[in-house]
């Protein structure tokens, strides 16, 4: 892709500083500059976040800008969860009182029963212990990051994540039609087209599999799986993530569950899934390293 | 009826190509096992399920001979199932069963298969 060819030419720290500035500073759809007195005051506030990145046409970068080194990690939240809900749970899903089962998304009854069998195992089912992929958003949540591609030639973009069996999933850029559901094989990623709603990536996706847990914790769902995920990068250093579930076998209506993820610096560490063994300990990589 | 077992047998020897983890509504898929009475020569079952978020969907063996559900309910409170059925012949059939290994890819319904007025013992395995 263009963007590794790009990035094979900077190949020293200052090199990537200084095209980091350059992303801050530049771009043509920047916002207009604020006042003196705006700025003293933001200042004041907190340190201002760097200006989202974008391509020369105006296009919001969801990756990183040439030289730069980045992926995007610690999700505010580790399961889904309704938006607007707040109960207490690990970095696993796991809930802190399990009472608290029912607030968590609007269940049937069957999948409440199922969710709450799974949580009070402790989740030792979770179809990950055996390199089954995480699929459906719960990929944006796993603590090892994830990249978002975008291929401009092609019309895609390409999901590329740390964690699990080390997957990735494409969306369809080309305005293609969503598949025929009767015509094609169920798949754990299903298929994903996007489209822009202003400088926010939208993308609709069907034809789940339900071979896998869609989220962290054991929320269950079934094939009549439909999502629409909402992809914007606020500044430099956030992406907001907004996820509409639609399962009207396993919900009792449409929910929406939103998280933010940070802008990390530096590579996504190495791991590798074994059938039947833990994660590999990650492999760190030099932090002046360049893809 | 010569033909009856013979059909199941290659079913049965399909469905391995077709076993999967699923992980979604625990009744989806396909269960194979046997009915009768304790001690005794058993039968052979196939048992399809398809829940279509209202109701249980579901046929007794599969084929020529297909015997489709009346009616199905599982009780989440304890993972019973009842389900009902009838045979061309107008032969009610009952089933009740409680799933059990929820989180195993090969869960098992154990219960009775009760027709022509006599209770049976049943186990089938999802496939």
């Amino acid at each position: 892709m263009r963007e590794f060819t790009m990035q094979k030419f900077t190949t020293t720290v200052s090199a990537l500083g200084l095209l980091l500035l350059l992303g801050a500073c530049g771009g043509s759809d920047d916002p207009a500059p604020v006042s003196a007195a705006e700025a003293d005051a933001t200042e004041a506030a907190e340190p201002a976040a760097a200006a989202t990145p974008r391509y020369d046409d105006g296009t919001v970068r969801f990756d990183r800008m040439p030289g730069e080194l980045g992926y995007w990690a610690n999700p505010s939240q580790h399961s889904l969860i309704e938006k607007g809900v707040t109960v207490q749970m690990d970095d696993k899903g796991m809930l802190a009182n399990i009472d608290d089962a029912s607030k968590v998304a609007p269940f049937m009854d069957w999948s409440l029963a199922l969710y709450r069998y799974r949580q009070a195992n402790g989740l030792k089912d979770d179809p990950v212990n055996v390199c089954i992929s995480p699929a459906g958003p719960r990929h944006l949540q796993d603590p090892m990051g994830f990249r978002i591609l975008q291929d401009r030639n092609l019309d895609r973009v390409y999901v590329l994540f740390g964690g699990g069996n080390r997957n990735w999933r494409h969306i369809n850029m080309d305005g293609r039609a969503a598949p025929n559901l009767d015509e094609v094989q169920s798949t754990f990623f299903g298929y994903s087209n996007g489209s822009w709603d202003g400088d926010t990536l939208v993308v609709e996706s069907s034809g789940f599999n339900d071979r896998f847990w869609f989220s962290n914790g054991g929320l269950p769902h079934t094939p009549a799986l439909k999502l629409t995920e909402r992809f914007t990068r606020q500044d430099h250093d956030t992406l907001v993530y907004s996820v509409t579930i639609d399962d009207p076998r396993t919900y009792t209506r449409p929910w929406v569950a939103e998280w933010t993820l940070d802008w990390v610096p530096g590579d996504i560490d190495e791991s590798f899934c074994e059938k039947g063994r833990p994660l590999a300990a990650p492999v760190q990589q030099p932090a002046a390293s360049v893809q | 009826m010569h033909l009856f077992k013979p059909l199941v047998l290659a079913l049965v020897a399909l469905l391995p190509l077709a076993a999967s983890a699923q992980e979604g509504y625990p009744l989806d898929g396909t269960w194979r096992g046997e009915w009768g009475q304790a001690g005794a020569e058993q039968t052979l079952a196939v048992v399809v399920m398809e829940w279509d978020g209202t109701t249980i969907n579901g046929r007794i063996n599969p084929g020529r001979n297909t015997i489709n559900f009346t009616s199905a309910s599982l009780n989440p409170g304890d993972w019973t199932l009842h389900i009902e059925a009838q045979t061309r012949e107008g032969e009610p059939i009952v089933i009740d069963a409680v799933l059990e290994d929820i989180g195993s890819y090969h869960r098992t319904l154990t219960g009775t298969w009760t027709s022509g007025g006599v209770e049976n013992q049943l186990v089938l395995t999802r496939e």
